[in-house]
């Protein structure tokens, strides 16, 4: 196997973010297996966060202060959002080529490229569109749902960058052929890590249910407290839900688990340090979410072993959990369908096992060697 | 760079050539930059005369994958060569190209990974047409590969014969080998042989939809490819030629099953490209090509020629009877969105034909019946005229045009009109002239003698054919003779002509009586030369033919506008005005005032749908404020729509800076939308919020681009936050509206103003306004009225996929009294499809949604809030939703099962639909009780008496 230069390039690539940690365990991946891994991040951030303790891959930002937040609203005549100025963007620019141009051009044979560019937004693939880079196999990621893309100036983003691409991928085979309906000739489908995947599948002893996520409206965790509130009562076993995360929304949705009369079956655990072990010690985990793109949730918790009930949010959901395989779908927004599924499941320890060893080997794909195959494969396919 | 070749490339690409020297490094290069490095060139040069080998070696040596290859002698095809190349090639899969033509960059790669992926014989893609004048890109039959798919054998879409290109595709060539198949080298059309034998024989293939094959357009004339010789008889004897052989290979690969949809492809594009043609084609011509066309079109399946438009096939008959010139006068606006109507028609029993001659045998009865273009059924705006420019004549600064309009149907006599030529599109006027119209009689030579024998009265002039004259006045208006003719004059030196209208613009003929109207193209008569008026109006305006319908008139400005008047300065103002008036500046400009400038208690400003009407709640609350003759003084926001207000109201236009002033200081603020979020409210004004409709979809905090966009839903709450009382019609609005909009002030259960003229719909007031609602749609007596009004959907607003009615399908189910009124959402539109003007009418523009409802009978609509106010009415409420599940899912989200509370029947079908209209009384008498739950459900406070409860909650102070 052939070692080669990859570039990772996003606006943003040091916050906290679901993307963000998937960049940096791709780098990581693709750097032990001998590529030379370059992660480029076009803003410095203001809240850096470590994704990876000891990185194998270069890493490097193309301005020096991060990204210009919206300056304050206090007067009517101060300027919404100071801009960087032209020679400042140019020297980033520059930066990049530079990043990029010592490469050895012609490395490895016939029709391989000088390099692998990762552009992991339609913003940052914008952002380069002006640079001439012909040595440089790009490829532009898309970490959104095919709905999201459409709802912000992403679609279009995506149409006019992506489109001249040498691949465009998405997170599913359902959103890679909605936009391939817009006639991109170059759409395929890219499956993001899951770095959680213990030796061990879960026991499934505990009679607990897991929902991790912030605390927002969207995640619909008021939907999930009364669904668990009409279907506890309807099972033998004390049954208890914990609730991971934290948010705006807390104080609201611990004082409507007061009112459920299962006040103290219902814990909210706030953030916790390590996410695999509270999947390790609970028998089912849900997203309860109207919208989701994907569900990094259901993927961990598969891949650790649980059975789901998840929201039928979008094809992202679908892919991860097929009803009546490795988990129950419910209704969005329906807390009937969604208390019928739990109490299913809570009542049927055998149900439980079967599903939770289905998910655990749908996630086979999903791990990280087999992700990382499917990149350098796909790097095959770019030097043909 | 150089690229060594490789032992086996993945793909063969076949370009062929023919003294096209120039472009062929072009064709090459886009090959060589495709994203697929591994595959092979094969330039195959059809016996040049000119400089192409030396560019070809030049090819050679600059990238290791071209070869080259010659042929002895030139074949005068494209079979030879690309046979040729075939048998030179070493790869798995081929394609070819033109050298006129180019690969978009990732056609091998795509192509090469579809064909691997799926194992068909071969895969195809869409073909983009770039005009290289104007760089301007269309795509060639885009149904066709509308969807991504695999195709088991053409039978399974027969449709897909009209692919007859050989070069949008990748050939596995293992297929091509075990099937023989070659192209015929001694005919022109060759990929028509070629393409019909592949799908006869292929039992799998695949299609994309994106574009592999760009089809460059060249400029000039002289540079045109075999294809575009189409004035030559030779080039219509290859293409029958090429029809014949194809039915051989249709016999050889026992699939004579499919000769009806191969004889349609050939009668809809082969023959129609010609048809197309005819206007520019004297009457000898069109014989001469009759005598090659005709017999073998007499060859063909009649089922087939049966599926042609009518259009098409009046234009055949006429040309199979060798009537040239009214063949010519019929084609003129095949494949354009109008139906252009004869002349004159002659009328048989209940029949309506073509043309002054009645038709001579069965055949001509069925092909030159034009009965179903109902022309004397049409209302004004449906009237389906024919508006010719016979004469122009140019000046230096001066155009004169004379028109002649014909009326077949006599929509237009008894009529008052007025006239203007109109440019600009449908939406946008450039400029407007008025044309002086009036009937005339047209005489030919023989009537002429028949009256006064030649040489008598002297004036007449024995060689001109025709003659017109204006018929005798008897009092009154003239009386109608079915054809007007008419003159204007456009003054260069006045023309208003905007600097960013660059595209030609369409010339268009529009006949206003009131308010009503008619708009629809002006033609040039066949043979008319527009040459002559080239340069008319010294480098100002040019008319020509319009590109692709040769006989629209188009007008385009060449060069600067005439001359540049210096403004004066309350121009100047106005313009600087317009310039700063942006969303920020109005905000500051609001603040400002509100900081210095007392509220005034008195002033209300209203606003209904972002300002494009007077209509809605707020006008309904207006309207009972006025009744009590309160001090209040009212000013509405307008959105540059000042002629849909009554003129007793106060105006203000919209986003402007007197707007912003008068929102600062107005007490009250009445509005159904949400007012502009630039403006932050300052504490002393009241602002009532009225909404606009009952909820079926999700709204406000609940709308996906709201939970998904956290920066959108912060702007939406500071809105919201905005309003200090808000009408709830219904328990219902108060879960999923009020709710979910985040929304904690007062709320008014009041019921909703608007719908108080619904519920009163028996007082006379209301049936005066559905009468006047009738007669401004010419809607004949005994006729019954459907209100078709769906909502738009997100994320395709303006396209006009709203309106999922199948308008055509339905015109022959319906039983024969309906008429339907569209009413599009102000989100999308809507027009009339040809020649359906006699059952259809836009309503779409009409000011007053309600005095529509008023006037129908029934309501078909999706999932428009217009279904709560309906039911005030208690009329029959039907719903097409042909898309239910998108729109629940895909789309946005609904709140409640439809199915489960509609007060009428889900239909999905035109068939369906006419047949619940044909059984209303039954579907009524079915859905009573679930008509009333619905009622008690949403409509429960509309009692007739909502505007008043409405006003004493809001306006406390306000004696009742």
């Amino acid at each position: 196997m052939r070692s080669r230069d990859v570039f990772f390039l996003s606006t943003d690539g040091d916050s906290m973010g679901g993307s963000q940690r998937v960049i940096h365990t791709l780098a990581q991946g693709l750097g032990s297996r001998g590529h030379r891994v370059t992660l480029i991040s076009i803003n410095p951030s203001r809240q850096p966060q470590t994704y990876v303790a000891d990185p194998v891959y270069r890493h490097a930002t193309l301005y020096d202060t991060p990204a210009p937040e919206p300056a304050a609203r206090s007067l009517p005549w101060r300027r919404g959002r100071q801009r960087r100025s032209p020679e400042e963007v140019a020297a980033a620019k520059r930066k990049l080529l530079r990043l990029t141009d010592r490469i050895d051009v012609g490395h490895g044979g016939h029709g391989g490229h000088g390099g692998y560019m990762v552009i992991a937004s339609p913003w940052a693939a914008h952002w380069i569109a002006d640079l001439p880079m012909p040595h440089i196999a790009k490829i532009g990621q898309y970490h959104q749902s095919y709905t999201e893309a459409v709802d912000s100036p992403n679609l279009k983003l995506i149409k006019k960058h992506y489109a001249h691409l040498d691949k465009a991928l998405f997170l599913c085979d359902d959103y890679a052929a909605s936009f391939t309906a817009h006639r991109l000739a170059n759409c395929g489908t890219m499956l993001n890590p899951v770095s959680v995947f213990p030796e061990e599948a879960a026991p499934l002893r505990n009679p607990r249910i897991v929902s991790a996520g912030r605390l927002v409206r969207v995640k619909r965790i008021d939907l999930l407290i009364d669904a668990f509130a009409a279907a506890a009562p309807a099972v033998a076993e004390p049954w208890e839900l914990h609730v991971i995360g934290d948010g705006p929304l807390r104080a609201a949705l611990e004082a409507q688990a007061a009112q459920t009369g299962l006040g103290d079956r219902i814990v909210f655990r706030g953030q916790v340090e390590n996410v695999e072990a509270e999947y390790l010690d609970a028998s089912i985990v849900t997203l309860s979410s109207d919208f989701e793109g994907w569900g990094l949730v259901l993927a961990e918790g598969a891949a650790c072993g649980l059975p789901a009930v998840a929201c039928d949010a979008s094809a992202g959901v679908r892919t991860l959990v097929e009803d009546g395989d490795n988990g129950i779908l419910a209704e969005p927004g329906d807390t009937g369908s969604f208390a019928a599924a739990l109490e299913r499941l809570m009542s049927d320890a055998e149900l439980r096992r079967r599903m939770g060893a289905r998910g655990r080997e749908r996630m086979r794909r999903y791990r990280l060697p087999r992700v990382l195959e499917r990149w350098e494969a796909l790097f095959d396919e770019l030097d043909r | 760079m150089t690229t060594q070749p490789y032992t086996v490339p993945d793909v063969s690409v076949i370009v062929i050539t023919y003294n096209d020297a120039a472009r062929l490094p072009r064709a090459v290069r886009s090959v060589l930059g495709q994203t697929l490095k591994n595959l092979e060139v094969i330039i195959v040069d059809d016996c040049s005369g000119d400089d192409t080998p030396a560019v070809a070696k030049a090819l050679t040596e600059e990238d290791g994958r071209v070869r080259y290859l010659r042929l002895p002698a030139n074949s005068g095809g494209c079979g030879a060569p690309r046979n040729t190349g075939m048998d030179a090639s070493r790869s798995p899969f081929l394609m070819f190209l033109d050298s006129d033509d180019e690969l978009p960059r990732h056609a091998c790669k795509s192509l090469l990974l579809e064909a691997e992926a799926t194992g068909a014989d071969f895969v195809m893609g869409t073909v983009e047409r770039v005009d290289e004048a104007t760089g301007a890109v269309t795509l060639w039959y885009p149904q066709l590969f509308a969807e991504r798919r695999v195709v088991d054998g053409i039978r399974a879409e027969p449709e897909l014969l009209f692919n007859c290109l050989a070069t949008n595709k990748l050939y596995r060539r293992t297929f091509l080998d075990v099937t023989g198949i070659r192209f015929p080298e001694d005919i022109h059309h060759e990929d028509i042989v070629w393409s019909t034998e592949l799908f006869c024989r292929s039992k799998l293939f695949a299609v994309v939809p994106w574009p592999v094959y760009r089809w460059l357009l060249a400029a000039t004339p002289a540079t045109r490819s075999i294809s575009s010789r189409r004035h030559e008889l030779e080039n219509v004897r290859q293409r029958v030629a090429a029809a014949v052989l194809s039915d051989r290979a249709l016999a050889n690969t026992h699939s004579l099953d499919l000769k009806e949809d191969k004889d349609f492809r050939f009668l809809s594009h082969d023959l129609r490209l010609y048809l197309g043609d005819l206007p520019q084609r004297d009457p000898a011509w069109i014989s001469d090509f009759a005598d090659i066309v005709i017999p073998y079109v007499d060859t063909l399946e009649p089922a087939a020629i049966e599926r042609l438009t009518r259009a098409e096939r009046v234009c055949l008959q006429l040309v199979r009877e060798r009537r040239g010139a009214e063949a010519a006068l019929a084609a003129v606006e095949l494949g354009g969105r109008h139906s252009v109507p004869p002349r004159a028609v002659t009328a048989d029993g209940d029949r309506v034909f073509w043309g002054t001659v009645p038709p001579q045998d069965e055949r001509a009865r069925s092909e030159l019946d034009v009965t179903e273009l109902r022309l004397a059924e049409q209302p004004l705006s449906g009237a389906l005229l024919r508006h010719e420019l016979i004469d122009l004549q140019a000046s230096r600064d001066r155009i004169r045009l004379r028109l002649r309009t014909y009326d077949p149907g006599r929509v237009l006599d008894g009529r008052t009109l007025t006239a203007w030529l109109r440019v600009g599109g449908r939406k946008r006027t450039i400029t407007s002239i008025p044309v002086q119209m009036a009937p005339v009689v047209i005489e030919s030579l023989e009537e002429r003698e028949k009256k006064s024998p030649r040489g008598l009265e002297g004036q007449w002039e024995p060689e001109e054919p025709e003659r017109t004259r204006i018929p005798r006045m008897t009092g009154g208006p003239p009386e109608g003779t079915g054809i007007l003719e008419g003159t204007v004059t456009i003054s260069l030196p006045e023309l208003e002509w905007p600097d960013n209208a660059v595209r030609p613009q369409a010339v268009m003929i529009s006949l206003q009586e009131g308010e009503r109207g008619n708009l629809r193209p002006l033609l040039a008569v066949p043979g008319f030369s527009f040459t002559s008026v080239g340069t008319v109006g010294s480098g100002r305006l040019v008319l020509e033919a319009s590109a692709d319908l040769p006989f629209r008139l188009m007008a385009r400005r060449l060069g600067p506008a005439a001359k540049r008047r210096f403004p004066s300065v309350p121009e100047l103002w106005r313009g600087l005005l317009a310039d700063l008036a942006t969303p920020r500046n109005l905000g500051r400009f609001y603040r400002l005032v509100s900081m210095t400038v007392p509220v005034s208690r008195n002033l209300v400003l209203f606003e209904s749908a972002e300002g494009t009407g007077y209509t809605g709640n707020p006008r309904y609350v207006h309207e009972e404020l006025q009744r009590r003759a309160t001090g209040l003084r009212a000013v509405w926001s307008h959105a540059d729509v000042p002629e849909r207000f009554p003129e007793d109201v106060g105006l203000v236009r919209r986003d402007t800076f007197r707007y912003a002033w008068t929102l600062a200081r107005a007490g009250h603020w009445v509005d159904s939308h949400n007012l502009p979020y630039c403006y932050r409210k300052r504490g002393s004004t009241r602002y009532l919020q009225t909404w606009h409709g009952q909820v079926l979809k999700k709204m406000g905090l609940d709308e996906p681009r709201h939970r998904t966009q956290p920066a959108l839903a912060r702007k939406y709450a500071e809105a919201v936050a905005r309003w200090d009382a808000l009408l709830t019609p219904g328990p219902d609005f108060l879960r999923d509206f009020a709710e979910a909009s985040g929304f904690r002030g007062e709320l008014i259960h009041a019921g909703y103003p608007r719908t108080d003229v619904l519920v009163r719909h028996m007082e006379p007031a209301q049936r005066e306004r559905a009468r006047q609602v009738r007669e401004f749609f010419e809607i004949p007596a005994g006729k019954r009225v459907i209100l078709y009004a769906p909502t738009y959907r997100d994320n395709r607003r303006f396209s006009g996929d709203s309106i999922r009615l199948d308008l055509p399908a339905l015109a022959g189910a319906l039983p024969p009294d309906w008429v339907i009124l569209v009413r599009a959402h102000p989100y999308d539109r809507f027009t009339v499809p040809d020649p359906l003007g006699w059952l259809v009418r836009d309503a779409s523009a009409f000011p007053e949604v309600n005095d529509l409802m008023l006037a129908s009978d029934v309501l078909v609509t999706d999932y428009s809030s217009i279904m709560f106010d309906y039911a005030c009415l208690g009329r029959p409420i039907l719903y097409y939703v042909d898309d239910y599940e998108r729109y629940a899912s895909a789309q946005r989200g609904i709140c409640f099962d439809l199915a489960e509370v509609a007060p009428g029947p889900l239909l999905r079908e035109p068939g369906e639909l006419a047949e619940a209209l044909e059984r209303l009384t039954e579907i009524t008498e079915r859905y009573r009780r679930r008509y009333a739950e619905f009622r008690d459900r949403w409509c429960g406070l509309d009692d007739g008496q909502a505007s008043g409860r409405v006003v004493d909650a809001f306006f406390p102070e306000v004696m009742r």
